[in-house]
């Protein structure tokens, strides 16, 4: 006898999902912004021509993009209140062990765009007597974010499935609202099909929206 | 030394620069007038757009000193760094082969950024200048696009828009014309003819020999680094001495 496929059981719980997407996207959105201002910051120091700075940097960077998510997020959760002996709650951990993940992916994403911005742009901002922090802000930065934008969106999707990791600490967002339906209503088939769905209808449009916009980025930075 | 050297705008005295492994300025020494138009011209490679960097400030220079209006504006230090007047740089503007607008501002956000942000004017102020100075070379109706819009040779001539409404006291083109195709040469040239009648001081990289013997007031032969000769146009072009600089010459006769 075959498995009978119940899929009034999602609609019946669609509520139950739809909060945890919300709390998904809370965590998500907090530390793409959070990781936005700490990315910049960083991939600024390691192109400061500091060695200090930049190599402090640069360790952060590739100790943050080369382990996985999942062990720094437990490591902050359990490890880090031992080691500093304070209460971090789960939903600062998680916010904190995203926003530190995505942080280093953005940078490097923004080192490779400062950098790749042609050296005769400096030259001419140099020659009109901006200083160098006018020609970060004014001249680099602007072009730089328009050439990564699609890089730090498409990273940004990649969050927003990964940040599924944090029901692992015991926030309640999409994934964790899955599994336990799923426990509960015995239908881990369904749930965690619609699950995926939920996750597929938010990520999809943004991979599209990048891009379209990917291509009218290029087309304005012409010369 | 010359005696009158008081009447000197910029004086650029045995100036060395190497890149690495590579001696590109071999003691150069060049003293420019107020008002004069001086042209250089030279093969690829013989140090003269490294010349006009040093000028600008964008190359640490290792041995020599530049000076504007006999005070000092780039003296060359120990350990490499150059003792710099941010001041006096300001006086000196310059555009480049490379068509380096600023992609993402328009083309009145080219003109405006420097002059609100390094000299700290008023923004009203600024874009009325900015206007009258687009007006003048024929860009006002691109004021408001972006350069992706503008053909190479728009791009050049608000890049040395971009410049002079910083107000500089000299003028420096590294080969402006090179990245240009040939009917997009003469606008820019007709910009800079403007500018000279008007009696800007002028250091100008070129290949282009009629614009040289129409514009220049001085020629400068660079070879290997060093001035290899230099003299009045009518006189170098018909009448060079040195070898070096016939031969250079002839290449383009034959053309």
């Amino acid at each position: 006898m075959g498995y009978r496929f119940s899929f009034d059981i999602i609609f019946k719980n669609i509520d139950v999902l739809m909060s945890g997407l919300l709390m998904t996207l809370q965590i998500t959105g907090t530390s793409v912004v959070l990781g936005l201002l700490l990315g910049t910051f960083v991939a600024v120091l390691r192109l400061s021509g500091n060695f200090t700075l930049s190599k402090v940097s640069a360790a952060y960077i590739e100790f943050f993009r080369c382990t996985p998510v999942l062990v720094q997020l437990v490591w902050i959760f359990y490890c880090l209140p031992i080691v500093l002996g304070i209460e971090l709650t789960n939903y600062i951990s998680s916010i904190m062990a995203l926003t530190l993940y995505v942080g280093a992916i953005y940078a490097e994403a923004l080192r490779s765009g400062i950098q790749g911005i042609a050296k005769d742009q400096v030259d001419a901002a140099i020659a009109l007597g901006l200083s160098p922090t006018q020609r970060m802000r004014y001249i680099i930065l602007p072009q730089a974010v328009r050439i990564v934008i699609p890089v730090l969106l498409s990273n940004s999707v990649s969050l927003f499935k990964e940040s599924s990791l944090v029901s692992t600490v015991g926030m309640s967002d999409l994934m964790y609202k899955g599994r336990i339906l799923s426990a509960i209503t015995y239908r881990p088939i369904e749930i965690l099909t619609a699950v995926a769905v939920i996750y597929f209808l938010v990520a999809f449009p943004v991979t599209v929206i990048t891009r379209k916009l990917e291509v009218r980025l290029a087309k304005r930075l012409e010369r | 030394m010359e005696n009158k050297e008081d009447d000197y705008f910029v004086q650029i005295v045995n100036l060395h620069k190497s890149f690495g492994n590579l001696h590109v300025l071999r003691g150069v020494n060049l003293n420019i007038k107020h008002r004069e138009r001086v042209i250089i011209i030279g093969p690829s490679g013989g140090g003269k757009s490294t010349l006009l960097r040093c000028v600008m400030g964008l190359e640490e220079i290792d041995e020599g000193k530049i000076l504007v209006e006999n005070k000092p504006y780039i003296i060359s230090g120990s350990n490499r760094k150059n003792q710099i007047s941010k001041k006096i740089q300001l006086e000196i503007g310059m555009v480049f082969q490379s068509l380096n607008v600023f992609p993402h501002l328009t083309v009145m956000q080219n003109l405006a950024l420097a002059q609100i942000k390094v000299r700290k004017m008023p923004q009203k102020e600024t874009l009325e200048k900015s206007r009258n100075l687009l007006k003048k070379i024929g860009l006002e109706d691109k004021m408001n696009e972006y350069p992706s819009r503008l053909s190479g040779g728009q791009k050049q001539r608000v890049a040395i828009a971009r410049a002079l409404v910083m107000d500089p006291k000299i003028m420096l083109f590294d080969e402006v014309t090179s990245a240009l195709d040939p009917e997009l040469i003469k606008e820019v040239l007709d910009a800079m003819k403007q500018l000279a009648s008007e009696g800007m001081t002028m250091l100008v990289v070129t290949h282009e020999m009629s614009f040289a013997k129409d514009v220049g007031e001085r020629i400068i032969f660079i070879d290997e680094g060093t001035i290899v000769e230099e003299g009045k146009p009518q006189v170098f072009f018909s009448n060079p001495r040195e070898k070096r600089t016939k031969q250079f010459l002839s290449h383009f006769l034959e053309s």
